[in-house]
Parts: C-alpha cells; structure tokens; sequence
C-alpha cells in the first residue's frame, strides 16, 4: 500500500512539472515570480531620481553601466509604508531584453511550485493589481502570491517602457 | 577619378568570400547538400566575380563564373557535389586567392595554376553531360530576352568613378545579365564605356533607365540582332570547348604571354595606367595618373593590405567602449579613495594612481577611436548628387570638397548623411543662381559649392558654402509674417536667418520637386540637434551663404559640467554653457512676481524654472545665493539657477531608453565616479519647454533695457 502510494506520488511528480519561483516579501505579504526572470539580486542603494517620473518609479541606477529603472511596487500596489532599510533589495530583472528592477523588504527563498500547488486567485472585481495575480500558493507558512511579473513590468499602466516598446 | 583607393577593399572583401564559400564547401554534407549551403557558397562566388568584373580581373571573373555554373548544377542536381567535385572547388579557391597575393604584391603572377583549374572547371561543366556551350547560353537562359548593346559618353571632366559603376553594375543587374563592361577613354580623352545587356526589357525602358541613373543624354542603347556575342579575340581551341559564352570572356587566357602579365597593372611601380590597363586587360582603360594613384602608394605600404584591417561587428566595439567606461569609473573610485586622509602620505600610492588615470583615459581616447571614420565616405555620394542636380536644375556647378580625411564616429556619419544632402541641395536649388542671372551680376557662370570639414575645439565642423544669391533678409521676413512668426524689425541678421529653420518655412516662389516644400531646415536642424551639434548661418546678399555644422566627434562622450541643483546631480553639456557667475542679493528679478530675469551685463536673461518639469527646485532659489549658470541654444539664452558646481568632465553617455524611457527634457544618463547616476539636462529641449511663454517677455525686457 506504501509502496503504492509512493509509486502514485512520483508518477504525478513527472506528469506535473515543477517550475521554480523566487519569493520575496513586500510589507507582510510573501509573492512570487518566475525565477528565469530574475537577472540577480542586490543592495538597494544609490538611486538617482528621474524627473516627472510616477512615485513607484523610485529612479535609476547603475547596473554595471547600464541604466536600469527601479520600480516600488509597494508603492504601486498602496502599501501603507515603504520604508528602505539596510535589508531592502532590489531585485534585477529581464524583462522583454530590458533590465528593470523592483525593490523588496526581503528575499524568501526559491520555491518549487506544481501546478497542483498554485490556487486560482479569487476574483475581486475592484483591483486592477489583482490582475496580474497568476494564482496563490501555500507552500511555506505564509501565503505565496504568484505575479505575472513580465506583463506588469511591461503593461502600459505601469508605463516603463515607451508605449511601442511594450508588447 | 581612380578605382585604385577601392582595391584594399576589394581584396578584402575578395579574401572575406573565398573564406565563406570554403567554410561551406568543407563541411557540405555530400550525400543532401544543404540547399542554403550551396546558395550561400554561389552568392558568395557571384559577389567575388562582380567585383573582379569590376576591377578589370578578367580572369578572377571567368573562374568565378565557371564555379557558379558547376554550382548552378549542383544546386538544380544535375551533378552530384562528390569529394572530386568539392576539392576541385577548393583548389579553385586556392588558385584564386594566390593570384589575389600575386595583383596584391604586384608580383609576377604564374597563370597555369589558374589556367589549370579553368580547364578542370570546364570539363567538369561538360562531364556532366550537358553541353557547356547550352549551359552558358545567356539567350537559353533568358528565354525571350534580348540582347542590347549599351554605349555611355559621359562628360569629360567627371570620368569614371568606381562607385556609380558598380551601383550602375547593380541597377543593371537588376534589368537582366550584364557582360563585358569596357570602360576607355577616347582620344580625345572622353571617358566611355560600354556594355552588353540582356534583358527582357524594351529597348525605350532600358535607355530612360541608364539616363536616368548616369545623368547623361549621351546614351546609345542598340539592340543586337540574334544573339551575336561580342567581340573579344578568342581562340578557336578555347572556342570550341567551352562554346561562345566562354571565348570571349576568357580570351585573356589565350592571348599571348606578354598580354597575359597582371603584374604591371597592378604594380605600384606601373609607369602604365594603373589598373585598367589596356595592354593588359584588353579591355578597360581609365585615365588614371599613376602619381597620384592611392593604389601605388599603398602598395609600397603592404602593412595596408595583409592584416591592417579587419572588419568588427559595432556592438563588440560598443561593449568594449562600455567596459572601458565601466573602468573609467572605477579609475576615479581609485582616485576619489587615494585623496583620503590615510593614503594621501603615501607618494607611490598617488604615483600608481595618478598612472592609472593617464594610461585609462589613453585607453578610453584609443578605444574611441575605432568608431571614428573619415568623412569621405560621405563626401564621395556629394559629386553625384551635384551632377544629377545640376542637370536637372540646368544650373553650372563646380563642388569643391576639404578635409574628407577628417574623422567622424560612425554613427554620426550616417546620421549626418540627411541633413548635409539636404543643406547641399539646398545651396543648389536656393543659393547657386541660374548661368544666366550669375553673368549678369558679374560672377563667373559657373557657380560653386564647396564642402568643408575641420577639427574645432573638441568637435567638428561641417560647412556648405555656395557663392549664390544669399538670404534675402526682407523676403525672410515677409515670409515669416506670413507665417505668424514672432518678427520685429530690429533683429539682427543671425535672428533673421535662424528663421529659416522654422518649420514649414520656405522663401522658395516654386515648389520644386528639389526643395521649397519648406520641409527641410527645421528638420535638419532637429537632426543635428539631435547630435548634439548646432548651425550657424552665414549670409551676404549677393555673395552666398554658409551653413556651418558644429558636431561633438562622438556621441558616446561629453564634456560636461557637473551642477547640484536641489540635491541631486545633473550634467549640463559644456557646449551649451556661456558662463556662469555666483550671484549678488538682487540680481535675480522677478516679473509680475512670476517668471525671473537674471542681469547678464547689459541684458536681462530668462531664468529658466526647471521646477514645473523636472520637479527640481534649487535649494538656493529664494536664498539670492543662487550660481546663475547662462546656457544657450538655438540661438537662445536662458539662466540656470544651480546650488553647486561640482566640476568638469567627461562623460560616457548612457541611454535611458535602453531600459527604460525617453524623459522630456533629460538627453541621457551617464555613471558618476561615485558609481551613482547621473541625468544630462537637455538644454535645448528644456528652453523650448520651459522659456516659450516667455519670449515675448524677453524682447520686452529688452526693449525697455
């Protein structure tokens, strides 16, 4: 019956790929996003303002000699604080060949995910950033939020990119 | 004119091909040749043969031509590409390419290692059982088409120039089949040249289309009855093997041993005439001063040919200049962290970094210098343009070109190529006056335009100077009332010219198909602008006109001043900055408490406020101890007011768009010693936002000073 069960158990483990997700934490909420999208992970600091820019839009630095936006989403999403401590992060992505990076309180851990543990998100017909909430997840103690990271960054509401560049 | 500047780039193009078609060749899959693999390996053959068409290597041609055919067999599997088939076609690439170092060296050249492959290529041809002389039957291969002979006198004094026959080569080939060009000169020194064209063309079509691209009536397109091949002594042997196609266009290979040397055509001490030689080619002569041949020169200087040059993709230069840029930055890291109170006892350490410094900013200037290209290869598309545009305007014009050798970044070359044509056609079209009315006022028929570029300062200028009619100052003006322009009868004539690149402008009475569509000097005003480069207008009625270019010498550095303004640092181009002065209690003033006039002297400047859009508000704003930095553009002055000057220096310029967007009113970012980011204010396109209400303003402010 054991041996059964686990015979059941590694069979879905193959006919259900894993993909694996990094989390990161925004006030007291866990999300999570495509690992392959993430370029690398680094301090928060030096960031240069841009003018005229939305408030999510922390500004700029430096990456290696390229210049790459920085995005708040906590900013973005209403949190009621953002506050930038010596454990603040900003995650580097690519994102359509075009690094952008997005600040966090933390980094989690690197999840593996099943389809089978990604919950469809309930509809709440009010938010806009539930749109881009691919589902949720319960695979540590906290509750991982799954975000379509590459069409946020690139939708046209967030506005990083010029309109034609955004696809 | 001479073909003769043009060979290094023929051999190295030559070499580049022959490379292709054997890295193609030596991994053909035998049993399924790759079709792409085989069309790649016939463009590169064909591309090999056009070129030593064009430069008169016969020979070189025909083996080509050959290749192509057996390709051609291969490609529509008539033959079997077997291991015998495929060492022939390398060993064919070997005799090609030795007799490439032969023209190269300008030593003798052996003809039977070529001779020999010639002959194995065409028994090959014929081995397969088709007959040679059906393969090559250009009027087979055509079906309807027919055969034409073309004729072109053109005016004596422009000669044949390499570039418009190739592009003519092309524009051919695009018709139908070309063959046998001949290019000679006449006694009486008129260059011609001559041509077979197959084409299922009308003969009607055939001739608008050669006037039309040489710029010359004297065209004679005759149409050739059956399809006789012309005209070249062959020999009979030759003949009777390989057909018609074959005999005329390989008949070097028979002619006797004294025609048969390239050496002297090719050799830097050919008293001869250089390239085209008759007596060596048979064929093709161009007036051509062995003194001043580039070729000549150059063969002496063999470094030019062997491995002088090689070809880079830009993006690897780009990435390079990108890591050097990276290692200026953290060069002055180094620098900032030696000043410290700790190292600075320390002589070597300051020694070693002081070297460092010296040797990356060397590093930087060299690495900057890949991208740099002579300006020629802008200037040589100028006299052809002229021609063409002088026959259509029925105007005389002599162009007269300077400093061609001056080197600009590439990318500014090409960006430079609209603009320059535009301000050339312009000088044609507005500034050079028609033969007639220029005798009148007593100057020679023959107008002239001369093209100049020098190095100034840390750029470049570009000028076009026409000894035409100049600016009509009150047609300007009339032009711009109409066009609701802001005018006022005390401007200076800079002011007045600067009209001109208003959009929609023009003073033009007919719109011609050539310009006065008004569509033209605001954009290329843009466009430089957007090199960050600036125009000056020079007039005087009557005497001409000079439209002056100045261009930074790349765009991926500026020297720049770094300014604090409200806490955060920004570049402001040095080009842009007149001067800059700490500023008395009082000496900003405000109007109708709304916008502020700084005093400059005599005159009252607008201080540009950066607030409504950059959101930056100086710290020292209402403390009076505001820096009043006067920046100018567009003939345009305007006063920032910054908190700190933090110093000179140049920057490696980073886009913004790259990840993320264009900022109005930002031209770009670049990476401070601090490792921090700093924006480029774009002082152009701030003054436009940010001092348009304000114009009106200014001349009021003016008039009442």
């Amino acid at each position: 019956m054991q041996n059964l069960s686990s015979t059941t158990a590694r069979a879905s483990a193959v006919a259900v790929p894993t993909r694996e997700f990094l989390a990161f934490r925004l006030g007291d909420e866990d999300y999570a996003i495509d690992i392959l999208k993430v370029q690398e992970i680094r301090v928060f600091d030096a960031v240069t303002k841009l003018p005229g820019a939305p408030e999510y839009i922390r500004g700029v630095i430096n990456l290696r000699g390229l210049i790459a936006p920085v995005i708040d989403l906590r900013i973005k999403f209403g949190f009621k604080e953002a506050l930038y401590t010596p454990f603040t992060v900003a995650i580097v992505l690519l994102i359509h060949e075009r690094l952008v990076a997005i600040v966090a309180d933390a980094v989690v851990d690197v999840v593996a995910l099943t389809e089978e543990d990604v919950k469809p998100p309930p509809e709440f017909a009010t938010s806009v950033n539930v749109e881009y909430v691919i589902g949720l997840a319960a695979k540590s103690e906290n509750m991982l939020i799954l975000l379509d990271i590459e069409r946020l960054i690139s939708s046209q509401e967030l506005g990083i990119f010029d309109v034609e560049a955004a696809i | 004119m001479d073909l003769t500047r043009f060979l290094p780039m023929f051999f190295q193009e030559t070499e580049e091909h022959l490379a292709a078609m054997e890295g193609h060749l030596l991994r053909l899959d035998l049993r399924a040749p790759d079709p792409e693999a085989l069309n790649s390996i016939f463009r590169a053959a064909h591309s090999v043969k056009g070129n030593s068409t064009i430069f008169g290597a016969t020979r070189l041609a025909e083996v080509m031509h050959r290749i192509e055919t057996i390709l051609d067999h291969i490609r529509k599997e008539e033959l079997r590409p077997t291991h015998d088939v495929v060492s022939l076609l390398l060993d064919a690439c070997d005799a090609v390419r030795e007799e490439l170092r032969c023209l190269k060296d300008a030593t003798d050249v052996d003809p039977a290692a070529l001779l020999a492959v010639y002959e194995r290529l065409t028994q090959l041809a014929q081995a397969d059982g088709i007959p040679p002389a059906a393969l090559d039957d250009p009027a087979q291969e055509t079906g309807r088409s027919a055969r034409f002979r073309v004729e072109v006198q053109l005016p004596a004094e422009k000669g044949i120039t390499a570039l418009p026959l190739a592009e003519l080569y092309a524009e051919l080939g695009t018709l139908g089949r070309v063959e046998d060009v001949q290019a000679s000169s006449s006694a009486s020194g008129v260059p011609t040249f001559s041509l077979f064209l197959l084409t299922p063309e009308r003969q009607q079509a055939v001739r608008a289309k050669l006037v039309s691209l040489l710029g010359t009536d004297n065209v004679r397109v005759e149409r050739q009855q059956g399809s006789p091949r012309p005209v070249t002594p062959a020999s009979p042997a030759s003949a009777k093997r390989t057909g018609r196609a074959e005999t005329t266009a390989f008949g070097l290979f028979t002619e006797e041993p004294g025609g048969y040397r390239l050496d002297s055509p090719y050799a830097a001490s050919a008293t001869q005439t250089g390239v085209f030689d008759t007596s060596a080619l048979g064929r093709r002569s161009v007036d051509h001063d062995p003194n001043h041949s580039g070729f000549g020169r150059r063969a002496n200087d063999r470094m030019y040919f062997d491995r002088s040059s090689i070809r880079v993709d830009v993006d690897k230069v780009d990435r390079l200049l990108n890591l050097v840029g990276e290692l200026v930055i953290a060069q002055s890291m180094l620098a900032e962290a030696a000043q410290s109170s700790a190292a600075v006892q320390d002589a070597g350490l300051r020694d070693s970094v002081a070297y460092v410094g010296r040797q990356t900013r060397d590093l930087q200037e060299a690495v900057m210098d890949i991208r740099l290209l002579p300006l020629d290869f802008l200037f040589s598309r100028m006299p052809r343009l002229i021609r063409d545009l002088a026959h259509k305007l029925s105007k005389d014009v002599e162009l007269v070109m300077h400093g061609g050798e001056t080197e600009l970044d590439k990318e500014l070359i090409e960006k430079l190529a609209d603009p320059l044509m535009h301000l050339v056609r312009n000088s044609l079209d507005h500034g050079i006056e028609p033969p007639g009315l220029r005798e009148a006022a007593g100057k020679n028929r023959r107008g002239t335009v001369q093209l100049r570029a020098v190095h100034r300062g840390g750029g470049i200028l570009v000028e076009v100077e026409d000894d035409g009619a100049g600016f009509d100052r009150e047609r300007i003006l009339g032009k711009a009332e109409e066009r609701g322009l802001s005018i006022h009868p005390a401007m200076s004539d800079e002011e007045v010219w600067q009209l001109v690149f208003a959009p929609g402008f023009t003073t033009a009475e007919e719109v011609s198909d050539v310009s006065g569509r008004g569509v033209g000097m605001d954009v290329v005003k843009r466009n430089i602008r957007a090199l960050s480069g600036h125009i000056d207008v020079r007039s005087t009625r009557g005497e001409g006109t000079t439209i002056s270019i100045h261009l930074p010498l790349t765009l991926a550095i500026l020297d720049g001043m770094t300014v604090e303004i409200g806490g955060e640092s920004f570049i402001v181009p040095l080009s842009s900055i007149s001067e800059a002065f700490l500023t008395h209690p009082g000496q900003i003033k405000s109007i109708t408490s709304g916008p502020q006039v700084v005093q400059v002297r005599e005159s009252y400047v607008p201080v540009l406020d950066l607030e409504p859009l950059l959101r930056i508000r100086p710290e020292a704003a209402r403390t009076d101890a505001a820096i009043a930095m006067i920046v100018e553009a567009d003939g345009r002055r305007a006063a920032l007011a910054v908190d700190r000057l933090l110093g000179q220096q140049q920057v490696v310029i980073k886009s913004l768009e790259t990840n993320y967007r264009r900022v109005p009113g930002i031209a770009g970012a670049t990476v401070l010693g601090n490792g921090r980011v700093a924006l480029i204010l774009d002082v152009s396109a701030l003054m436009r936002v940010g001092l348009a209400p304000m114009k009106n303003l200014e001349t009021l402010v003016a008039a009442q000073g």
